[in-house]
């Protein structure tokens, strides 16, 4: 493996890094479509033997849904030599150590095709080459996420069996505090836990804090490349689980895992010139540059399209509520918590949108690709954005352009939205909105709980998630 | 004298699969020339794993919701899989106790009867609703050039597209009739033996992906529509 010797991680050829970290086994993680990881455990001679083009697994990992039901009623390109298989490629560069088993290494892996080529529906793949295209026209991206996650003492087992309606939040208090030391301390145990090993896997973090809902935290990481910034919620998720499992208790990532308060995954991100400037600060324009606002353009415009990747599930779809902090509108504002995209411009060291419709149940890589395909085609097409959000007290304006409020809603968005698909690929656009009428259809061909009579209550817009969502996305996503 | 009955069928707003199904099942039993008279009335058909659609009837106007409307006064139950199956009748959904639905079934016998009847109006004959389903599906993605059809019951064989078939499907007249209607869906078909069907995997994807076409529509039934448009000049 010559070649690998030449790659360098922390200064090391391959080998003398896996020596010198005493590595008997590699764990190989990749992101499916709908978010959970998949990969394999190998012993290290397996791994180094199987470089530079990584192992074979089926290619129904990549085409099932979350409950492994391979997608036989829709197919994509990638599954040419038919019930075959595809390779995990490892991404050396993202090797790092357990953070519990001193001879355990986790390495990111691509989705490839058996002979080494790219399959464009690897979620990761997707996010790589929207970098890369904005990169051609001459920016470089930061984005950072914002993880929310609840926590119970409840452990997953009991949680199983009790059908999801014994969950126990952890926290002091059952009410709608938010950075309540109270809570954090409650939390505090399992968090010293998760910050340590993240520190060993080297994983930067930045903060974690009690969050709005009972149970509920939020972890926040710093910004840094588009990939390596969803490479690390990828892991995160991963790595809360574990804990969670070892601990006891149980962790979901699930958008509305009850009728109160939600997760997010909001997104942070800014471009910067080649120079390494803020691309989005502009002094002489008080702080927005032009390309802020073509940015803001394309991202309001693709909104509702995108929503489809930002609220994938049916489960996330209840979290959109009229006058709650979730963004029921396509819409942006300067510092305005109530517009979809928070706009900080400030200064150039925080010139940012956060963008704020992304569920907790969201795929990292995928979230990020929408978000920046639409920045980009706001960018290439000079959109000019709508009127700016101002700062509210009641509801948004009627003006505003309402989203999508459910999963079918938010397909039929996307399939009309002709920028996205110019951006991602009409065939990753088209295999996107197959698997969501999948998800679709199979809520809708669950066993349904019994209903009243006369009941005329439709599940995805009503806001109790259903037991058939629990099964689904808690332990999952 | 039996004719085909094309009223306006409309689905609600942002519709269910099962209101999707029911309404372009509705579309397509009801081009088929019956001595069935559409009823006036409301009434709310539940399958056994629990979906749920009400129907509203009215002169030359057919809506259809989710769930089961205040509004209804009949109540049914019917595995919404049997659709259009005679021998799967559908049952009164009364428990005894609630007076107000047994009171509407004695009140409106006519209704419940029509209603009855018209749950089981069977589904074009195989080989008209392979026509028409290939008149849709054949510029679908990943669909075969031409498929041979081999119906058992009745010996019978039909090819569709042109030249040598890539695919070929088997079984009886009923699983094809509703096959060929997107009732049923060819993966889980051949899945759990009901249809026997050699194929690639590319091509049992395009002919799966057609059916769910046909059976959802684009949430307006135009689809189906179309479809009926071009194979019966409406």
């Amino acid at each position: 493996m010559p070649q690998m010797d030449e790659h360098l991680i922390d200064g090391l050829g391959l080998a003398e890094w896996l020596e010198q970290h005493h590595v008997q086994l590699v764990r190989t993680h990749a992101t499916t479509l709908d978010g959970p990881a998949v990969g394999k455990y190998l012993r290290r001679a397996s791994f180094e033997k199987a470089l530079p083009d990584g192992h074979g697994l089926s290619y129904i990992a990549l085409a099932a849904d979350l409950s492994g039901m391979p997608h036989f009623n829709f197919w994509h390109k990638f599954q040419e030599p038919g019930l075959g298989d595809i390779l995990l490629r490892p991404d050396l560069s993202t090797l790092a150590q357990d953070g519990k088993e001193p001879s355990l290494s986790h390495c990111i892996c691509d989705f490839t095709l058996i002979d080494g080529g790219e399959i464009s529906l690897c979620p990761r793949t997707m996010l790589r080459k929207i970098t890369e295209k904005i990169a051609s026209v001459g920016y470089g991206i930061k984005a950072a996420f914002e993880l929310e996650f609840f926590l119970y003492k409840t452990s997953f087992a009991e949680a199983r069996k009790g059908g999801y309606k014994n969950l126990e939040p952890i926290g002091a208090t059952r009410l709608h505090n938010i950075y309540l030391l109270k809570n954090a301390y409650h939390a505090r145990p399992f968090m010293e836990e998760v910050t340590k090993q993240l520190d060993r896997q080297g994983i930067e973090w930045e903060s974690w804090n009690d969050e709005g809902g009972a149970g509920q935290v939020e972890l926040n990481f710093p910004p840094t490349d588009p990939v390596r910034a969803a490479d690390v919620v990828s892991r995160a998720r991963q790595t809360i689980y574990e804990i969670a499992l070892d601990m006891n208790m149980a962790v979901t990532f699930m958008a509305q895992p009850s009728s109160d308060i939600s997760n997010g995954l909001h997104i942070h991100h800014s471009l910067q010139a080649e120079n390494g400037e803020a691309a989005f600060y502009d002094s002489a324009q008080g702080g927005r540059s032009a390309l802020l606002l073509h940015w803001i353009a394309g991202i309001v415009a693709t909104m509702p399209g995108a929503a489809s990747y930002l609220c994938p599930s049916i489960n996330s779809w209840r979290r959109l509520k009229e006058f709650s902090a979730t963004p029921v509108t396509a819409s942006w504002g300067e510092e305005n918590k109530t517009a979809a995209l928070r706009i900080v411009s400030r200064s150039a060291s925080l010139a940012r949108i956060e963008h704020r419709l992304i569920a907790g149940d969201a795929n990292p890589y995928l979230a990020l690709a929408v978000i920046l395909a639409g920045g980009l085609a706001g960018l290439i097409h000079k959109l000019e954005p709508p009127d700016e959000l101002p700062p509210m007290g009641g509801e948004p304006p009627d003006r505003e352009t309402r989203l999508p409020r459910t999963i079918t809603k938010a397909a039929k968005a996307l399939r009309e939205d002709q920028y996205l698909s110019e951006m991602l690929g009409e065939d990753v656009v088209d295999y996107w909105l197959k698997t969501r009428r999948a998800e679709w259809l199979s809520f809708h061909n669950r066993r349904h709980e019994p209903a009243p009579r006369r009941s005329h209550k439709k599940g995805p817009q009503s806001v109790q998630p259903t037991l058939w969502e629990f099964e689904r996305y808690f332990e999952l996503i | 004298m039996n004719t085909p009955m094309h009223p306006d069928i409309r689905v609600e707003d942002d519709p269910s699969p099962a209101v999707l199904m029911m309404a372009n099942w509705l579309r397509l039993a009801l081009s088929v020339p019956t001595s069935t008279r559409l009823a006036t009335g409301i009434f709310a058909v539940t399958s056994p794993r629990g979906p749920s659609v009400t129907v509203n009837m009215r002169p030359h106007i057919i809506s259809l919701e989710s769930g089961m409307s205040d509004e209804a006064r009949l109540f049914f139950r019917l595995d919404f899989n049997h659709l259009g199956d005679s021998s799967h009748k559908p049952v009164i959904d009364g428990d005894g106790k609630n007076t107000d639905t047994i009171r509407a079934y004695i009140k409106h016998p006519w209704l419940t009867a029509r209603i009855r009847r018209l749950l089981v109006l069977p589904f074009p004959h195989w080989q008209e609703g392979a026509a028409r389903f290939w008149t849709v599906a054949a510029t679908l993605p990943d669909m075969p050039k031409s498929l041979l059809v081999t119906c058992n019951d009745e010996a019978q064989k039909m090819t569709l597209g042109e030249g040598e078939p890539e695919a070929k499907i088997t079984g009886i007249s009923l699983a094809l009739a509703r096959l060929f209607a997107g009732h049923t869906i060819l993966s889980q078909e051949s899945y759990i033996g009901r249809l026997h069907c050699q194929v690639s995997l590319q091509h049992l994807a395009g002919l799966s992906n057609a059916g769910l076409e046909l059976r959802l529509g684009d949430h307006q039934g135009s689809q189906i529509e179309n479809l009926l448009q071009s194979s019966t000049g409406i």
